[in-house]
């Protein structure tokens, strides 16, 4: 009895014959379980996290497995019948938009995003982005965080607002960090800040909030709720503008104390708690208050001038129709004799002198820091504008000047009949000058009774230019500083600010000059001034010829005439 | 590939032979005209006003020219019409004509005779979608608009699009029946442009307002999640893309899988 040869294809056929260990479709339908278990997980905890990479590791090696143990018929399942229209092509189906499901699951859980909008809807603009680099390089300023209340419900607006967000914690560099809170679950937190759903709320990270985080995260039950320090809250509709929240920011970090004390004057600009002017500075603690002579002068009076507690204080003359009293040039003169920092904006001379006319102020000033207001208003047919020649648009500001160090390259500042500012050519030796603004050379001055009559023209007996007309002097060896402007108009901001137009920069430039606020640790420019108005914010005018354009093409040419193409086509294709 | 171009290019011409269309393209260039017409008329109006100084006691702000720009939002909106009129022919009827099969005698697979069909009723869409740009041009002479949302919110309306079209050839693949196909694609496309709202609705069933896995799921599945806060405004996010092209994706895979199983099984 011979042994039959081995036949190697027999023996092969028999080894094909041999069921896998487990059939392939339990394995696969594990690993379908496996895959659409990711993105559940991914969406059920708002991440892709262990439990999503555990059930997708699962997914893959059931599908390794599948391969190992049963390859032929791997190989045939995705070359079957089976596999294309079969029964198994449902799981396969299923596996596939479950593996689909599991990408965008680990795409949505990266989250890039990006702003293209042009401007900039969702991002952070120049100016702000700039001031959060400021924030982010300055040790002094502490950690702020913003807290965004949004239900459920408003997916919509934190999808918006995110980005916005994230940009802030960017720019700063993570000085400025936010969190999302569901003020639903976390009705503690609602309760406390008070803030309505959409609304935020920004803080300063004290230690002891910092403290209080770290040991929840850590699982520790708080005995009482420790809120952010020194909080402002946003509306939901003031959380949508992202001025509103740099400004805020910018408000809650502000430290220091600087008072400027705004002398109650005839007929001057009014600084009230409602101005622009005011508002935008006491963002960051300028304090504004109202004064006259019994509140400097009184012996019970609050307000002490020179207060050594404060980080930096200003007198404040606001234009002024009517001239100082004695007692108020000598109040002036001993502030300033005692170190103090005063402000005096001119206005013009009507039938009587006005403020800046005084002649004991002028002598004085004269005497102590070489500079008096000259007479008459200044006329620059080089620089007017708005069709009044005592409307000077003052261009090429001193870029080398600390007074107008706020005042944009290129910017102009707007002086409405403003006086000329004489330096004296012999004055004290302590005195340091530096000329903000000057008018151009031919420019020349006319008294205002002579402007009312129409008499606006040169004559030759008329003084002539340039003129300074924004001018500041500092007494080194007191710390007196004297700010003259020829006008008011820098501190009427809010009604002169716009494209190109600084003056709301040239008036705290003066009165940051003035106090000393170069000294003091915070950053300079903490305000953010208001956008120019962009192409894209212009309302949409039409006149009659471009509505009934509009109109024919788009309710006749293009639709009618793709229907009349659609007919002719139809028509030569009739007979076919 | 050549397979793909062959039923491309055939079906694209049928599209421009055929009166629904035509028709389908004029009804959507007149609505949409009559609206931006409408909204601007009454914007220049309300403008005009506050030039004069009306209206601004009641806190009116002057429009600008962004807010009347409709034409991709609009389109997007009716894509449970437009996606159902375009797609119901184009399975179905080669089923119940029974020419489905001669065409897969051609040297092609079911995978290139869907994709080509999918690439035709998407490239008449384009066109019937580039042509809104008419009202770019239009509002660009009477003010300005945003060049980063105009881009985006096209390039979303485009792959908007495209998913519609793309769910909508499953039900013309898988019944013989045009009405019956164009009715099932309505109901899925508008079942996916509210499922945000079914999201809400789930909230407001919870004693928390929030329904968690749930409202998470009806959102990420909705159309307007995708797009109409996002892309149309002008802020890109990966996801939303990768949600477009994956809807269209799986679909396509899902029409191929119908094919087949048609097919072979007679």
């Amino acid at each position: 009895m011979t042994d039959k040869p081995t036949n190697p294809e027999m023996v092969e056929d028999v080894v094909e014959e041999i069921p896998p260990l487990v059939p392939p479709w339990i394995l696969l339908s594990l690993a379908a379980v496996a895959f659409i278990a990711v993105p559940v997980s991914a969406l059920a905890t708002a991440s892709f996290g262990a439990i999503s990479w555990g059930a997708l590791v699962v997914g893959v090696l059931l599908l390794v497995l599948t391969i190992v143990l049963a390859p032929q018929q791997a190989a045939g399942f995705l070359t079957g019948r089976s596999f294309r229209f079969g029964s198994t092509s449902i799981v396969i189906t299923v596996f596939f938009i479950a593996f689909l499901m599991v990408i965008y699951g680990f795409v949505a859980d990266q989250n890039w995003t990006t702003d293209v909008t042009q401007t900039d809807d969702f991002s952070l603009n120049q100016a702000a982005r700039d001031v959060m680099a400021q924030f982010g390089a300055d040790p002094t300023i502490p950690e702020v965080e913003i807290l965004a209340f949004f239900t459920g419900a408003q997916a919509i607006q934190q999808t918006q607002l995110e980005p916005l967000l994230e940009d802030y914690e960017e720019a700063s560099g993570g000085k400025v960090s936010y969190r999302f809170i569901n003020p639903d679950r976390n009705v503690q937190a609602a309760q406390a800040y008070n803030v309505q759903p959409g609304g935020l709320v920004l803080g300063v990270r004290s230690p002891e909030y910092i403290a209080a985080q770290q040991a929840l995260a850590d699982g520790q039950p708080l005995a009482e709720f420790v809120p952010l320090a020194n909080t402002e809250s946003l509306s939901a509709f003031e959380a949508s503008d992202q001025n509103q929240i740099t400004n805020k920011i910018v408000e809650i970090v502000a430290s220091g104390d600087f008072n400027v004390y705004v002398y109650e004057v005839d007929n001057g600009v009014n600084l009230t708690p409602q101005s622009g002017f005011v508002q935008t500075l006491e963002r960051t603690n300028w304090n504004f208050q109202q004064v006259n002579l019994t509140d400097l002068t009184a012996v019970d009076t609050d307000i002490t001038l020179n207060d050594t507690n404060l980080d930096g204080e200003v007198l404040l003359f606001a234009g002024g129709s009517s001239a100082l009293s004695e007692s108020e040039v000598a109040l002036i003169q001993d502030y300033l004799d005692n170190g103090g920092s005063v402000i005096i904006a001119a206005d013009p001379d009507g039938e009587e002198p006005s403020l800046a006319s005084t002649e004991e102020l002028n002598t004085y000033l004269s005497e102590t820091f070489g500079l008096s207001f000259g007479e008459g208003i200044v006329l620059d047919p080089q620089n007017s504008v708005g069709g009044s020649i005592a409307t000077l648009a003052i261009q090429n500001i001193r870029q080398t000047s600390d007074v107008m160090a706020f005042v944009p390259q290129q910017a102009v500042v707007i002086l409405d009949v403003p006086r000329p500012i004489v330096t004296a050519e012999n004055r004290p030796d302590n005195i340091d000058i530096d000329v903000g603004a000057s008018t151009a050379t031919i420019s020349y001055t006319k008294t205002l009774p002579e402007l009312i009559e129409g008499e606006s023209q040169q004559d030759d007996d008329d003084d002539t230019g340039p003129f300074d007309v924004i001018v500041a002097a500092e007494n080194t060896e007191t710390g007196a500083r004297l700010v003259l402007s020829g006008s008011a108009s820098p501190f009427e901001a809010s009604l002169l600010q716009g494209q190109g137009i600084a003056n709301l920069e040239a008036g705290v430039g003066m009165i940051s000059w003035a106090m000393g606020y170069e000294e003091f640790e915070t950053p300079a420019n903490l305000f953010l001034p208001e956008l120019d108005t962009r192409p894209q914010d212009q309302p949409v005018f039409a006149d009659p010829n471009q509505l009934a354009t509009i109109n024919f093409i788009s309710l006749f040419a293009l639709p009618f005439g793709v229907l009349i193409v659609g007919g002719v086509v139809w028509f030569t294709r009739r007979g076919s | 590939m050549r397979g793909i171009w062959a039923v491309f290019k055939r079906e694209l011409a049928v599209y421009f032979r055929s009166p629904i269309a035509y028709a389908v393209a004029f009804a959507v260039y007149f609505f949409i005209g009559l609206l931006f017409v409408g909204n601007l008329i009454q914007v220049v109006a309300i403008n005009t006003q506050l030039l004069g100084g009306q209206g601004q006691q009641f806190g009116q702000q002057p429009i600008p020219a962004t807010v009347l720009f409709n034409a991709t939002q609009l389109i997007t909106f009716l894509m449970f019409l437009i996606g159902p009129l375009l797609t119901m022919r184009l399975i179905a009827e080669e089923n119940r004509e029974g020419t489905l099969e001669v065409l897969m005698t051609l040297p092609m697979n079911e995978s290139s005779f869907v994709i080509g069909k999918f690439l035709a009723v998407w490239g008449y869409y384009t066109i019937l979608l580039a042509l809104t740009v008419v009202q770019v041009f239009l509002l660009s002479w009477v003010g300005a608009l945003d060049a980063g949302t105009i881009a985006t919110s096209y390039l979303g309306a485009w792959l908007y699009g495209g998913a519609a079209l793309a769910v909508c050839m499953i039900w013309s693949a898988t019944t013989e029946d045009q009405v019956i196909a164009a009715f099932l694609g309505a109901t899925t496309i508008l079942v996916l442009y509210l499922s945000e709202l079914g999201a809400e609705y789930a909230n407001s069933l919870t004693a928390s307002g929030d329904a968690g896995l749930l409202s998470t799921i009806f959102r990420e599945l909705s159309l307007t999640a995708h797009y109409g806060n996002t892309l149309a405004v002008g802020l890109v996010r990966a996801h939303d893309i990768l949600y477009f092209v994956l809807m269209i994706v799986g679909a396509l895979f899902i029409t191929t899988r119908i094919v087949e199983t048609r097919r072979y099984r007679g």
